[in-house]
């Protein structure tokens, strides 16, 4: 009997730290992510051997790359991550202009569900830094579509270590 | 007439406080504490009793604090420590002896039982009667029984010029007019009050009409103003209309001599929101009164189902005046109370819903907003008094939405702890005061509602010191402010006179009508009238002052929460029973 509580919890723990983000490390290069321009790097890094670039020189433009992410059923409490570097990015006309870590939600039709949310913004220069959110699933979605951008600015952002775990309750306050 | 009035609270103004103080008193096992506004080489107080004038008590002055807003410097005279009920005076030699101050139990029942009062003298659509009112009585104005269809809210079967009954309700604040978005979070505080302290109300006394059937005053008096709001919902759809007005604010006159044509005016999903919260919290109370108000629980909870299916369908109605003016010849000038974020609305309205239901529909409303922030709450910022319901009704909610409450009181406790560093550190030792921003509209009630919030968080932190410093806002409203004045007509030895506020205006009776918030430091000066320049002097004791000194049903239902629920804790803590 006690076996079984433990077991039990054990792989609900497992369950619950599983990354859902496909090649999150970017060591198979891009694979899992839609890009528009990014590219898979072996020369910057924050952690195994991979991460991945954006660069822009056109200030005018939207450039980056997403993935969306399946949620398992009934999920309600998720943790998303990235370690964000950033070099010479500019700012832009508008306050959130920037080399850009943000997510939407999705229902199963793949449809966008209200405005999309920021959860990083970096301009100048910053060495690798980790960047996070904890977010309550509202009924009806059932993918996140995590992007990452530079937003109407010029410079370079490398991304690495991406992340979407679900987390319990208790583990979601802890970020309150 | 006018001029006379403004040099004489002029005159009032000019004589600078040098110690203020709570002009109501403070309660023995609670923070106690005075602020010097004067520089002094001094380092230590006394308290002297009174008449006699003996020492009973030495401290030690803090400090001096500085705002980082104005030039203003503080010095805070703590004396917590001392709880003997009498009468006193601080001494600091350099600076005049402070007012005479009371030290007791019970010290705030007189401005809890005002502050509830005041919704009575606030009833329109009905004569106060001298037994009641005292020398305030009236005859009736606005009967409100026939109220034209404004062409905005015209329906196929209310056609625009038609009429109907929105008899009742209170004035909105100083003009006449009757608004559903501010009687929504003006009534469900004073229902909040109850069902956070029923054992409290059930023997409270405030004198009003009633028929003797046992209703807590609170609930006689919110009931006026309930049954208003129903009326303003249209029963073929569910739909509330914005609100109850004439065209254009009347004169500075009594009620009976207001004539103007009243219209209601266009629904709006913020006022049908409103209704549905309201209603559903009213449900929940009301289902334990059938013999005094049978039928009205049932009534309620339809209305607020049907509001809520209404909202469903007309997600976004904003009431947009501006717009409105452009589209129809009766142009309306009155009080807007638009709001363009309803998320907030939504998060209240599915709130009081699930806790009145438990039903699923609500609960997903519900949580689909929970990563939505919440703030203080204002009538355009409502989404905390769900969080506070909640909260509140954890214990009849099924067992698989209790969970949820454990980040409610988080996201609480966040707010309340950055209160809490206010309060230890700011200029005048009170949670309101130690920002710039703190002194806008309706200053006075931000006060209440951080109060509100640091009780909840008592409640169910079980920690003395958020009730510590939400009684330090009660301080500061009764007059440990830079102004020196008790914000509350008729409660302290300097208080609001020429209160921007048609009843008290033209009621040719000298003393406003009594318990009422005014709106308090307002560095904004919308009026345009000149004030100090200093944030936390923007204050004007003058009928015109509609900026710093208009009153308002959504500023005096926090008064009344903190006053009362202060009143019921401190007895707890006098007898420990927390």
């Amino acid at each position: 009997m006690l076996v079984g509580i433990v077991m039990l919890v054990t792989s609900s723990t497992v369950f619950a730290q599983k990354n859902l983000v496909v090649n999150g490390g970017f060591e198979n290069e891009l694979d899992g992510w839609v890009d528009y321009s990014a590219k898979a790097t072996p020369y910057m890094y924050s952690s195994g051997k991979m991460s991945s670039a954006i660069f822009s020189s056109d200030s005018s433009k939207w450039t980056g790359m997403h993935q969306v992410v399946f949620l398992p059923k009934n999920t309600q409490y998720i943790l998303m991550s990235a370690k964000i570097k950033a070099d010479a990015v500019s700012t832009g006309t508008k306050s959130w202009n920037g080399a850009l870590f943000l997510f939407e939600t999705l229902n199963k039709q793949g449809t966008k569900i209200g405005e999309g949310i920021n959860i990083a913004s970096v301009t100048g220069d910053e060495d690798w830094k980790l960047y996070e959110k904890a977010y309550i699933i509202p009924p009806g979605v059932t993918q996140i579509k995590l992007l990452f951008a530079l937003g109407y600015v010029t410079g370079t952002m490398f991304i690495d270590d991406v992340s979407l775990k679900v987390i319990t309750q208790s583990e979601f306050e802890k970020y309150l | 007439m006018l001029s006379l009035v403004t040099t004489a609270a002029t005159a009032q103004q000019i004589a600078p406080p040098e110690i203020v103080l709570d002009q109501s008193g403070y309660y023995p096992k609670l923070e106690k504490s005075a602020v010097v506004l004067q520089a002094v080489s001094a380092n230590g107080f006394e308290l002297l009793s009174m008449p006699d004038r003996k020492p009973v008590y030495t401290g030690v002055l803090s400090e001096p604090k500085v705002t980082g807003y104005s030039k203003i410097k503080t010095r805070i005279a703590d004396f917590s420590a001392f709880n003997q009920p009498g009468q006193y005076i601080i001494r600091i030699p350099g600076v005049s002896d402070s007012p005479v101050f009371r030290i007791a139990e019970g010290v705030h029942h007189d401005l809890a039982v005002a502050a509830l009062k005041a919704f009575y003298y606030q009833r329109a659509s009905s004569a106060l009667d001298v037994n009641y009112a005292g020398k305030w009585n009236r005859v009736a104005g606005h009967p409100d029984t026939s109220v034209y269809i404004h062409p905005s809210a015209a329906s196929k079967n209310r056609k625009a010029d038609s009429k109907i009954n929105v008899a009742g309700g209170w004035y909105d604040a100083g003009d006449y007019n009757k608004y559903v978005v501010n009687s929504g979070i003006s009534t469900s505080t004073l229902l909040s009050a109850y069902e956070d302290f029923s054992e409290y109300f059930l023997n409270q006394e405030v004198h009003i009409p009633h028929a003797k059937n046992k209703v807590p005053d609170v609930l006689t008096e919110a009931v006026y103003n309930l049954r208003w709001m129903l009326k303003m919902q249209d029963p073929a759809d569910g739909g509330v209309y914005h609100k109850c007005t004439n065209l254009d604010f009347d004169a500075m006159v009594m009620p009976d001599k207001a004539l103007s044509k009243r219209y209601v005016v266009a629904k709006g999903t913020a006022a049908t929101l409103n209704l549905a919260a309201v209603a559903a919290q009213a449900y929940r109370i009301f289902k334990h009164f059938p013999e005094q108000y049978p039928g009205l629980a049932d009534s309620c909870l339809l209305a607020s189902r049907n509001a809520w299916r209404w909202s469903l369908n007309n997600p976004s109605v904003i009431y947009d005046q501006d717009l409105l003016n452009k589209t129809s010849d009766l142009k309306v000038s009155t009080g807007t109370y638009g709001d363009k974020n309803l998320e907030d609305e939504w998060t209240w309205a599915s709130a009081e819903l699930l806790a009145s239901t438990g039903e699923q529909a609500y609960f997903d409303a519900f949580f689909a907003r929970l990563n939505d922030p919440v703030s203080l709450p204002s009538w355009s910022n409502v989404g905390i008094l769900g969080y506070y319901t909640l909260i509140r009704c954890e214990g009849q909610l099924p067992e698989r939405y209790k969970s949820v409450t454990s980040i409610l009181k988080k996201k609480i406790l966040t707010l309340a702890d950055r209160y809490l560093a206010a309060f230890k550190t700011g200029p005048y030792h009170t949670v309101i005061g130690t920002s710039l921003y703190d002194f806008a509209w309706g200053s006075n009630s931000s006060a209440m509602n951080q109060s509100i919030l640091l009780i909840n968080s008592y409640l169910f932190s079980k920690k003395d010191v958020y009730l510590d410093a939400a009684v330090s806002n009660l301080d500061y409203v009764l007059g440990k402010n830079a102004t020196g004045y008790s914000f509350v007509t008729g409660i302290g030895y300097k208080s609001p006179m020429h209160p921007h506020h048609r009843l008290s205006f033209a009621d040719g009776i000298a003393e406003p009508v009594p318990g009422l918030l005014v709106g308090g430091s307002n560095r904004e000066k919308q009026d345009g009238l000149k004030y100090d320049p200093e944030p936390e002097l923007s204050y004007l004791d003058d009928a015109n002052s509609y900026a710093s000194n208009e009153i308002a049903i959504n500023w005096n239902a926090p008064l009344v929460y903190v006053a009362n629920a202060m009143e019921y804790l401190e007895k707890g803590m006098k007898e420990g029973m927390k």
